[in-house]
């Protein structure tokens, strides 16, 4: 059982990881880039 | 076709009169022949060399891949990239040429190399000697073909010493073990299984295709 | 290039996304617990619906790079960009998931057989795919290397295939991609899982694409702004 555990833990865990840099690096991205000047709405 | 022997000729006899690559290759490759006895000796008691073909392709490759380094890393010395870029030919011979040039001085190493191996490892190459020289032809031609392409790639990477085995190593699994199990076959039993020669020529037929249709691509316009 | 306004992708991949995840885990979860392997055997819903999605990045990464080649369009590279990130993220799921189900069922963590190998190996090339395009300098010249480089490593999967077949011996995975060996009542849990792996795929591609399309953005602002303030 632990090791079943373990494959879905790392694998929804890791994707969940991923998910979430993407979101901060876009939230980042956007933010530098309406700080950059001309106005750029989501 | 007249672009690939202006390129050959002018690598062969820069190599001719530097010889630097050739001269670091071989060392390499001896040095690396000395290690690999120390670090896996033939068992006498068990009276194979089972291992012995894979470990002279460990060799080969190494030196290979040190020489190709090389290869574009002159070019590029000599600001002579963008001159091979702006030649008006079909770029496919500038490969050809290049890759040739490789080929043909990796063939030198093989044959200093296999002479280490055979003192080192107490080999009987003679009575094998021609079909082994074919066998390590068709290897060079199978790591040269793709390593020339990555060697001009790798070339304009800011660390290409890493690079370009980095590229290489995990596209040439085909060839080695095509290479490794023919040299293996004339080890053991004096001739090449058909499976692997046919392996062999089906990957450096692939592995040329490829290239030569890729390195359209890597020179700078 | 404003091609950061995929929101209704964005918002449909995660829909669907969320709807396929629920069903995945509810037919999981009462999935029949296999005779011979026990409860292990569940490893398999979650195991090979990965490997799809790694080689659906893959190729989708071969396709961008041909593009790129074709057109020229940045948006191409960034594609086949986005799909080999993904891509390798799969394959890091894959050869940690797989390990795992082979230590509870073959009793041992890994075993050259042919796929793992050829897995490995396909996941070395992407790798490197990666690295490249880090390390090359000047993003056109980066784009043109890495759309060479992943054409490559996928036009070669087969001649890898057939040379580790050579090499490898017989092969301990199931002979057919799961279908045929899955007892009654483990079907549906397997499909689920693979379209929820290649739905899951998609919406963190669509992220990915969004990220670099803003990345590509910021960059030319910033060239943009280094002209400005030179002259």
């Amino acid at each position: 059982m632990s090791y079943v555990i373990a494959a879905y833990g790392l694998t929804v865990g890791l994707l969940l990881l991923y998910a979430v840099s993407l979101r901060r690096e876009r939230a980042r991205l956007r933010e530098q880039l309406s700080r950059g000047g001309e106005s750029n709405p989501g | 076709m007249n672009v690939l022997l202006a390129i050959l000729g002018k690598d062969l006899l820069i190599e001719w009169r530097r010889r630097d690559r050739l001269v670091a290759m071989s060392v390499f490759a001896v040095l690396v022949v000395l290690i690999l006895y120390f670090a896996a000796p033939p068992n006498r008691a068990e009276g194979g060399h089972a291992h012995v073909p894979g470990l002279l392709w460990v060799a080969y490759v190494f030196a290979t891949v040190l020489g190709l380094g090389r290869s574009f890393a002159l070019e590029l010395e000599n600001e002579a990239m963008s001159g091979l870029a702006l030649a008006p030919a079909d770029r496919g011979w500038i490969f050809l040429g290049k890759a040739l040039a490789n080929v043909l001085i990796v063939m030198v190493v093989q044959l200093l190399t296999a002479f280490a191996f055979a003192l080192a490892f107490d080999l009987d190459l003679w009575p094998i000697a021609p079909a082994l020289a074919g066998v390590s032809v068709l290897g060079a031609i199978g790591l040269c073909s793709l390593g020339t392409l990555f060697s001009a790639m790798a070339v304009r990477t800011t660390n290409r010493e890493v690079m370009l085995p980095l590229l290489m190593l995990p596209l040439m699994i085909p060839v080695l073990l095509g290479a490794v199990r023919a040299t293996q076959g004339l080890f053991e039993d004096g001739a090449v299984p058909a499976s692997a020669l046919q392996l062999l020529l089906v990957t450096d037929g692939v592995f040329l295709i490829v290239s030569f249709l890729g390195f359209e691509y890597v020179l700078d316009d | 290039m404003t091609d950061h306004t995929s929101s209704p992708w964005h918002r449909a991949t995660a829909g669907l996304l969320f709807v396929l995840a629920a069903l995945w885990i509810y037919l999981v979860w009462n999935a029949p617990i296999d005779r011979v392997q026990g409860v292990v055997q569940k490893i398999l819903y979650v195991h090979p619906p990965t490997a799809f999605a790694m080689y659906l990045g893959f190729v989708l990464t071969g396709v961008g790079g041909a593009l790129y080649l074709w057109r020229g369009d940045a948006r191409y590279d960034r594609f086949a960009a986005s799909s080999a990130e993904v891509g390798v993220l799969f394959a890091v799921l894959m050869l940690l998931s797989g390990p795992i189900w082979a230590k509870g069922t073959w009793g041992k963590w890994w075993s050259w057989d042919l796929r793992l190998t050829l897995t490995l190996v396909q996941f070395m090339v992407y790798v490197a795919y990666l690295l490249l395009r880090s390390f090359t300098e000047g993003s056109e010249r980066a784009a043109r290397f890495a759309a060479v480089y992943g054409i490559i490593g996928v036009v070669l999967i087969p001649l890898n295939y057939f040379a580790i077949d050579l090499a490898a011996g017989r092969s301990i995975h199931p002979e057919n991609l799961g279908d045929g060996s899955l007892g009654e009542g483990m079907r549906a849990p397997f499909w689920a899982g693979v379209v929820t792996s290649l739905t899951a795929f998609a919406y963190l591609l669509v992220r990915r694409l969004e990220v670099g399309g803003l990345r590509a953005e910021a960059a030319h602002r910033e060239a943009h702004d280094a002209l400005g303030a030179e002259g």
